[in-house]
């Protein structure tokens, strides 16, 4: 077995899966706080992405565009969840499901036609050099990705354990109605919580760009080893959504390349795979918690 | 203004349902004879739809569950059709049943997840089923014809018909879709209907009922594999070409948006639905491509806050405040109703709902 | 003019209505309780008064400002309510239940206060780093109490704080909130089923019917009552 290929796969791997574990991040954020699965994160990410790369075709330098676009995301989360969210909060998953499908169709083809479907180059934030360690490669943007997650998590860990706030967004998620009795307006906490996803994704699509190259379908495939990624973590997970992106990340590249029948476009069937196996065999996942899935 | 009652089975029940029946074949017969041939193939593609998303509400409306996988089994009819047509002769309406047997097998496989999935993580799974079928077309592109696609001929239509190819098609589709809403009204008021409807309101409670909770779910998502064959069969005999992409993920969330605008009372809203998702991004791209998809989006979107039970349930809400069909009254033996154990003063026992 | 005065409050869930027109008053520093039997109106009138349910007709005067609005509003006039079924939050801890009942102090510190309700509720301090869920019942409903006290209420709602709970249970509970009264004035309107409990501990009762008040007086009258206990209490 050829070191190297094996090495270099691995190292691909877990960048990708940072990506899938940033994005699984944005939806475990979600489907803590409002028990939804948002079909829809990865066209926000992707219409960020196109934020912040407009920007820097306007000239701005990507690292400002970089925090532009994600605090227009955090607005834009909030305002999405109070709009359209909000409304169809009581009611039953097949409604829900349909409202962030209907987002997904309306961001894809805005994004589609304000800036057509032709793949853009998005800068990487982290520059573009490349170290070498023997006969293996590692991009500086793979690294940037690898500790932006970890900062992530350690963020979104201190606020939930250790802020005011954190701790009124967990009572809110654990008891709505106890939760107004103390002063916590729920609604407000909700919105917080999708500001925060929407923010988590716009940084996903932002650092998985430069690779994927940017146009309005390339967070799609990413949105679904995302899921992956979420279920394989246990979705009321922060941890699992990482260690999950990271699993998965990994295991596709591995498989594509030593698994003949996986090859291109049935790259996809792992996580597919991942997705059926988990939610059979161990539906709350690696680190989940609550009670999930079964009937 | 209290609304006019009418009992299900009183002859005036009768006539209004048999005055319907007759507006609906006139305007089916009319169809071919007004519109011109391009509008005439959308409507026979809805036919094809609206089967499909029935089979859906089967289990959706019925039992509660959310597939995201009927692309998987309307691929399977209509790739059924198509190789059965095209590599063996045979007249499409016969390849129909075998199409739907295929995917009813199929059904009963992939249902065994449903059985112990709910809601957000069976909509996953069906998902991950549906989003792998389209690689899967192309890796057998020898059967399949893979991305370049596969063309299949359908056979002139019988000579004592007198109709053109289009018509009959549109004939055909009519005609089969008439069936399939027949079958799929019969199983919902059936026992097996009202055993869905329990599952789908408590599957514990179903259970202590003595309804076999695994088995008639497993029929059901099965059931509904084959209806959403039978409409890929006649997708394949209507538009003579079948292509790998045509049978993603976007067709199960347009069979599922179709259901859900469309609405609550079954057959009318399949029918609405599948005109909804024919006829919209059709006209909508002729004004700007992406229109399309925005308007699709945002009426879901609008539909699912304002309208929940869909365009058919407000109808029928609004239409209730003047009309309202029940059925007859039988009345327990004496001693079992409720008055006679006392007054009751129709006063809602809010308190104990708060508990 | 009491503590809290609720003027003809009427309220309902949609179409159905529940209550039919409400007066009470609560002085301050008294202990009020509101008894009747189930589906009478009693959850209702509390959720009216915390803010959760908006009332259709009538007044809710609070210090002699009508109030009104979303349940922060309410919060930050001082009404704490503890609800039905305790209404801790499971998956949280203990300490993290208290700390979410001072959530309206905002940026003061509490740890005053925090030391304070763990003397007065030791079990609360023994259990601290235990998740709510897991406590018994009567721990939760002193949970509830504690929680409710971090607010720093002025006026403490309880939604039948006897349901569920054994008899010497509380019997204790019970002693805790006239205890808690005595040392700290902090006024209390217990909605109960318990009447033999609730109006040992009351100064004033109320009995609701059927969304109305049917009659009213100081306790000891109306547990004297025969009359009224056999109509509307059920003993």
């Amino acid at each position: 077995m050829d070191a190297t290929l094996f090495f270099n796969q691995v190292i691909g791997g877990l960048a990708s899966g940072a990506i899938y574990g940033s994005l699984a991040l944005a939806l475990v954020m979600i489907y803590r706080s409002t028990g939804i699965i948002n079909f829809a994160q990865g066209e926000m990410a992707m219409f960020s992405t196109y934020i912040a790369w407009q920007l820097t075709e306007w000239g701005v330098n990507i690292g400002l565009a970089a925090l532009i676009a994600i605090g227009v995301a955090f607005l834009a989360g909030t305002a999405i969840q109070s709009s359209i969210i909000r409304p169809v909060e009581g009611a039953d998953h097949l409604t829900q499901i349909m409202v962030t499908l209907g987002l997904f169709f309306i961001l894809n083809n805005v994004a589609g036609w304000q800036w057509t479907f032709q793949a853009q180059v998005v800068p990487s934030v982290f520059g573009d050099e490349i170290f070498a360690v023997g006969d293996v490669r590692i991009t500086a943007l793979s690294i940037g990705t690898v500790i932006v997650l970890i900062a992530e998590v350690a963020l979104l860990t201190l606020l939930l354990q250790k802020s005011r706030i954190g701790l009124a967004i967990r009572g809110a998620v654990d008891n709505a109605d106890s939760a107004e009795l103390v002063g916590i307006s729920v609604s407000r906490m909700l919105m917080v919580g999708w500001g925060l996803a929407a923010a988590f994704g716009a940084i996903a699509g932002i650092l998985v760009t430069p690779r994927l190259f940017l146009q309005p379908n390339v967070m799609f495939g990413v949105l679904i080893y995302s899921f992956a990624a979420a279920i394989l973590g246990g979705l009321d997970s922060p941890i699992g959504a990482i260690v999950g992106g990271l699993v998965v990340g990994v295991t596709e590249n591995l498989a594509s390349t030593y698994i003949d029948f996986v090859g291109g476009d049935l790259k996809i069937g792992v996580a597919l795979a991942l997705i059926v196996g988990v939610l059979l065999i161990k539906p709350n996942g690696l680190f989940g918690r609550g009670e999930v899935a079964r009937v | 203004m209290t609304p006019l009652t009418i009992v299900r089975g009183s002859p005036r029940h009768r006539a209004i349902v048999a005055a319907i029946g007759a507006v609906v074949l006139v305007v089916l017969i009319v169809i071919p004879n007004v519109l011109p041939s391009f509008r005439l193939f959308q409507v026979t593609l809805a036919a094809g739809f609206a089967i499909a998303i029935i089979g859906l509400a089967l289990i959706t409306t019925s039992a509660g569950q959310i597939s995201l996988a009927q692309s998987t089994f309307f691929a399977i009819g209509a790739y059924t059709t198509a190789v059965l047509v095209a590599d063996h002769g045979w007249t499409p309406i016969l390849t129909f049943p075998v199409g739907a047997v295929f995917a009813f097998m199929v059904g009963l496989l992939l249902g065994l997840p449903a059985l112990r999935l709910k809601g957000l993580y069976l909509a996953l799974v069906t998902m991950a089923f549906a989003i792998i079928t389209v690689p899967l077309i192309k890796r057998f592109d020898g059967l399949t014809g893979g991305n370049m696609g596969k063309l299949v001929s359908t056979p002139d239509p019988p000579s004592w018909s007198g109709m053109s190819p289009e018509v009959w098609t549109y004939a055909v589709a009519v005609t089969v879709a008439t069936v399939m809403f027949w079958l799929a009204n019969n199983i919902v008021k059936s026992g097996v209907g009202r055993s869905l409807s329990a599952i789908r309101h408590s599957e514990l409670v179903a259970e202590t009922m003595g309804v076999n909770v695994a088995v008639l779910k497993s029929l059901a998502f099965a059931t509904s594999a084959a209806f959403a064959a039978v409409g890929g069969g006649l997708f394949t005999m209507t538009v003579e070409f079948v292509a790998a992409d045509s049978f993603g993920l976007l067709i199960s969330i347009e069979f599922l948006a179709a259901l859900v605008v469309g609405g609550a009372v079954a057959i009318p809203g399949a029918i609405a639905g599948s005109l909804f998702i024919e006829f919209l991004p059709a006209w909508a791209s002729e004004v700007n491509d992406a229109l399309a998809g925005v308007l699709f989006g945002s009426i879901l979107i609008l539909v699912m806050i304002f309208l929940p039970d869909g365009v058919t349930g407000f109808i029928k809400r609004q239409l209730s405040r003047f009309v309202v069909v029940r059925h007859p009254v039988v009345l327990p033996p004496t001693g079992d109703r409720i008055g006679d154990q006392g007054p009751v003063d129709g006063r809602v026992e809010v308190e104990a709902v708060l508990e | 003019m009491g503590l809290l005065d609720v003027n003809d409050l009427h309220a309902g869930y949609g179409p159905v209505s529940v209550l039919h027109g409400i007066d009470l008053t609560v002085e301050e520093g008294a202990i009020v309780v509101v008894l009747g039997a189930n589906g009478a109106g009693k959850t209702t009138t509390l959720r009216t008064l915390s803010g959760m349910l908006s009332p259709s007709r009538g007044t809710i005067r609070f210090d002699g400002r009508p109030l009104a609005g979303k349940p922060a509003t309410f919060v930050r006039s001082g009404i704490a309510h503890v609800p039905q079924g305790r209404g801790t939050f499971p998956q949280l801890t203990v300490e993290e239940n208290l700390r979410l009942g001072a959530y309206s102090l905002g940026r003061q510190p509490y740890d005053d206060d925090l030391a304070r309700w763990y003397d007065f509720f030791p079990r609360l301090a023994e259990r601290r780093d235990q998740r709510g869920g897991s406590l018994s019942g009567g721990e939760q409903q002193m949970l509830a109490v504690a929680r409710a006290l971090m607010m720093r209420p002025r006026l403490l709602l309880l939604d039948e704080p006897s349901l569920g709970l054994a008899p010497t249970i509380t019997q204790n509970l019970f002693e805790l909130l006239r205890q808690l009264n005595e040392d700290t004035g902090t006024t209390m309107l217990i909605v109960e089923q318990n009447a033999n409990l609730a109006l040992a501990l009351a100064s004033y009762a109320y009995v609701i019917e059927s969304g109305e008040i049917v009659t009213e007086g100081p306790a000891e009258t109306v547990g004297a009552d025969d009359s009224i206990r056999r109509a509307y209490l059920g003993v």
